[in-house]
């Protein structure tokens, strides 16, 4: 039985895709079969992020309209055999997408994989209520700012009460916090909310912090997901999420000040 | 794709809506069929409140009559409100032979609200039945409302900002207040707020409302309770 697991957030820019993008393959690394689908239909990132937009024929709303079938609109990732993408259209709106039709798609999915992530576009329109509403599990990704503390906190209201486990009356959707963009300097100097103010608002369970890190911006331009880079405190932090995701139990990294010695300032660090 | 779901929303200049309203009724509880005894009462009220009653819509409640299906007297009793100026537009707690009597005078039948009365519960049994208050235990997100009618409303975590929370009676929050809530929605100027940390974007007792730029400082995050005195409404810290 597939696990399905949503990345949202309500506001745009906050590293849904980049979680999405982490995570899928985090759990592919772990032996997983994970298939990531891109809900964003009309503004796709998510090939980008992952490196594989020149390899494409059919996407996700092809598979929904009956114009392609699922195995040939499945990207096979490059560097893990276990990691699979459904890419979104660019040519088209969200309004393409159904709940039969994504409901039949992930049935499908849930026959051959054991993790389908979907990445959710920003807003609470279609595209992001579709994307949730037949989620197992949610991580929603926050950054710690006011605007987005609010956005993520309507996202959870609507989690609990518009997906099909809340109309089917069904065990809730389980959620988790994943707070990214933390810089533990900004927040020292009070220019952005601390981890325990956003987790006073939002009280839910922290599943990780990703550290402000120049690494995924590396990342992205290069199509590699962060977590492969594992030098990099982003790409840590994501290797940490996906192992609590999977039950460990791991103290959170990277919250506090990083003291530079005398040759980490002479060389940079 | 997007033609049918053009279609299923309203579109903006739509020639027809079908809404949902909600409107005040009097209702004539009917427990005797004494029709007499029924005129002088009506009678009395309408010559209280005429303009009141003039083209007023009225609902009769039939659930006090459990015992007796059919009602001889119910046309005379409509024609008699009829001609005291009201509009009878439907019957509630009827039984199936008065739902026939009263589709034969074109009256509506009406959900029941209420159960009807249980025969033991006379007058005499004692205390009324406390109103039991609304109790929410998970957090009120941001964009969801919360309203308990005719009843207290208790909140054991926080309400978020952009959430919506209203009473008819008293709001308590056992976490911090950063949505908006509204106590005596229905003019109950005893009803209060209490917050265990104030930090609302609006608070409002029986329409009396202040929004967060005018909290004075000293009440920010604190556990208050605000009340209306005559038509201010006084912060008080716990």
């Amino acid at each position: 039985m597939a696990r399905i697991i949503v990345i949202t957030s309500g506001k745009g820019g906050v590293g849904k895709t980049t979680t999405s993008a982490a995570f899928a393959m985090g759990l592919a690394e772990r032996g997983f079969k994970t298939v990531v689908i891109d809900f964003d239909v009309g503004l796709r990132n998510l090939d980008l992020i992952m490196g594989c937009e020149r390899r494409f024929v059919y996407d996700f709303v092809n598979v929904i309209q009956g114009e392609a079938n699922v195995g040939q609109a499945l990207i096979k990732d490059k560097r893990n055999p276990n990691l699979f993408i459904l890419p979104a259209s660019q040519t088209r709106d969200k309004d393409a997408l159904t709940v039969e039709g994504v409901g039949q798609v992930l049935e499908k999915l849930a026959e051959e994989f054991e993790f389908i992530v979907c990445d959710s576009p920003a807003g609470i329109e279609r595209g992001a209520t579709l994307a949730m509403y037949f989620a197992d599990d949610a991580i929603v990704v926050t950054n710690p700012e006011v605007s987005s503390v609010r956005d993520s906190d309507r996202m959870i209201g609507i989690l609990s009460s518009k997906s099909r486990r809340a109309e089917r009356n069904e065990e809730a959707i389980r959620e988790y916090l994943l707070v990214s963009r933390y810089s533990p300097e900004r927040v020292e100097r009070g220019e952005m909310l601390s981890l325990d103010d956003v987790q006073d608002i939002l009280s839910l369970d922290l599943i990780g912090v990703i550290p402000e890190s120049q690494a995924i911006l590396n990342a992205s331009n290069a199509g590699i997901p962060v977590i492969l880079d594992r030098d990099s405190s982003a790409g840590q932090a994501y290797g940490d999420v996906v192992a609590r995701y999977l039950g460990e139990d791991l103290p959170h990294r990277f919250l506090t000040v990083e003291k530079k010695g005398l040759f980490g300032r002479l060389f940079g660090g | 794709m997007s033609e049918v779901t053009a279609r299923q929303t309203t579109s903006p200049d739509a020639a027809f809506d079908l809404k949902a309203g909600q409107f005040l009724m009097p209702t004539l509880v009917i427990r005797d069929t004494d029709v007499a005894e029924l005129e002088r009462f009506l009678a009395e009220q309408v010559s209280r409140l005429p303009a009141f009653f003039d083209q007023a819509p009225i609902a009769i409640d039939l659930s006090g009559l459990q015992d007796r299906h059919e009602l001889e007297s119910f046309p005379m009793i409509v024609g008699m409100l009829r001609g005291h100026g009201m509009v009878p537009v439907g019957v509630r707690g009827a039984s199936a032979e008065q739902k026939a009597q009263a589709q034969a005078l074109e009256l509506a039948v009406m959900p029941n609200v209420r159960k009807p009365p249980k025969p033991a519960a006379s007058p005499a049994a004692g205390a009324p039945e406390p109103v039991r208050p609304m109790i929410v235990d998970a957090p009120v997100r941001s964009g969801q409302r919360v309203y308990a009618r005719d009843a207290d409303l208790i909140l054991l975590a926080g309400v978020g900002s952009g959430a919506e929370v209203m009473a008819d009676g008293h709001v308590h929050v056992y976490g911090t207040l950063r949505g908006r809530a509204m106590a005596g929605v229905s003019g109950d100027i005893a009803a209060c707020i209490f917050c265990r940390g104030l930090e609302a974007e609006l608070v409002s007792v029986a329409g009396r409302y202040r929004v967060s730029e005018n909290l004075e400082d000293e009440h920010v995050g604190k556990a208050v309770q605000v009340s209306l005195s005559g038509d201010r409404l006084v912060f008080r810290t716990l």
